[in-house]
């Protein structure tokens, strides 16, 4: 009996307060289908890593080291980054760039709500972060997983655990920050403006040739960025070169769902109490609100910018949607647009510079890796 | 934890010369696009 109970008295009440986060995000996967193919294994994982002596992870007992499955898993596809750049494979694959290639000019918005990565640096910095975890805290911003792990394990950054639940917590709740953000950036008027959708046709060629050149100019400017930037493209490629249609949906479904799960139950691996249960974790929490919060400005301010000086007033608010978190930004300004006006169907204009804001936030993770680096 | 307004300071270039950088990036991207747009048609 004694022996039984010997890990029982081994709890702590820090452990138990992770085996609450864990059943939270496991009840948020579930009850509110909230990023639900993460946050269930990360909250699964979390309460496996947090229970005294787990073997998941890797032990120190009487001086012999136990290796935990969790622990390998990471060294073998987050240390070395493969798991997410597998997973942009996938992303890419599932991405249509026809909106954004139809309107070229939209990039310009998705460009600019990465404003608040950089912003939130600044802030991250003055909070007395290191740069380096300042970065990896910031590109929380990108409001993209793979980029976010990609970047904050480039710096091996120690708040690896918080920074992933954050992006992906704040990606889930996307509906909820950004209206009242938008709404408080612009006017009634401005929120009626419509816009007029052509449906240009864009030609194969430019669809084939749009991911390779993506990559070399990416590659040019910051060459870090080449695996973070050419898997994605990578990806779209095979969407979009026609003859690879039962690869392209291997990577669009398989391969991404096969990575995803790894990735969720590898990143708990550093959710253990005495790493996650800090100071450090609340400001980061808050941090990656304000980085979502000043995306989201920067775009509506340049949308807003835009208009002073063209002749064809475009709806500011689908400058929201370039926080990238695709496709849930572009529905929140497309349903706004319709709270105001049942016949102003912004849709496909949110959508455009919803993709932009994917490509932007890779590349802002690109560049910061090369400033900082 | 300390407030650091020399990391501040030290970040705050960066992050202008990130932010601008995505700008310029993705501004010579729509140039590009806009050529492909022009020459290649179906």
């Amino acid at each position: 009996m004694q022996g039984l109970l010997e890990y029982v008295r081994m709890v702590t009440w820090q452990e138990v307060v992770m085996w609450l986060i864990g059943g939270l995000l496991i009840w948020l996967a579930i009850k509110k289908e909230m990023e639900p193919t993460l946050l269930l294994p990360i909250g699964f994982g979390a309460i496996m890593v947090n229970l005294p002596m787990s073997g998941a992870v890797t032990q120190i007992e009487n001086g012999v080291t136990e290796v935990g499955v969790l622990d390998t898993l990471f060294d073998f596809g987050i240390a070395n980054e493969l798991f997410p750049l597998l997973l942009f494979i996938g992303i890419g694959a599932m991405i249509d760039f026809t909106p954004l290639l139809t309107n070229p000019k939209l990039m310009i918005f998705g460009a600019a709500a990465q404003f608040g990565i950089f912003f939130t640096l600044c802030m991250a910095a003055l909070l007395g972060f290191s740069l380096n975890d300042a970065a990896s805290i910031a590109i929380i911003g990108a409001a993209d997983g793979p980029t976010s792990i990609f970047v904050a394990n480039y710096f091996k950054s120690n708040y690896l655990g918080a920074i992933i639940i954050v992006a992906y917590s704040y990606m889930a709740l996307v509906p909820i920050i950004q209206p009242p953000v938008i709404r408080l950036c612009t006017t009634r008027k401005e929120r009626l403006i419509r816009m007029d959708y052509t449906g240009t046709e864009v030609s194969k060629r430019t669809k084939i040739v749009f991911p390779i050149v993506i990559t070399v100019i990416a590659g040019l400017v910051a060459p870090k960025s080449v695996s973070l930037i050419g898997f994605l493209m990578f990806g779209n490629l095979l969407r979009e070169c026609g003859v690879l249609n039962s690869l392209s949906e291997t990577a669009q479904k398989v391969l991404a769902n096969l990575i995803t799960l790894f990735l969720g139950l590898t990143v708990a691996s550093k959710m253990q109490a005495d790493r996650f249960l800090t100071q450090e974790t609340l400001m980061i929490l808050l941090l990656g609100l304000f980085a979502f919060i000043f995306d989201t400005v920067g775009g509506i301010l340049i949308a807003k910018f835009y208009n002073l000086f063209a002749r064809d007033k475009i709806n500011p608010m689908i400058g929201a949607a370039g926080i990238s978190a695709f496709p849930m930004s572009a529905r929140v300004v497309h349903r706004l647009g319709l709270q105001e006006d049942h016949g102003n169907h912004l849709l496909m204009h949110a959508i455009g510079v919803n993709v932009s804001g994917q490509l932007a936030s890779v590349i802002a993770g690109g560049l910061i890796l090369k400033l900082l680096g | 934890m300390r407030w650091n307004p020399s990391a501040f300071l030290e970040a705050l270039p960066i992050a202008l010369e990130g932010w601008l950088g995505v700008i310029i990036v993705i501004g010579l991207i729509v140039l590009i696009v806009y050529g492909f747009n022009f020459f290649f048609k179906d």
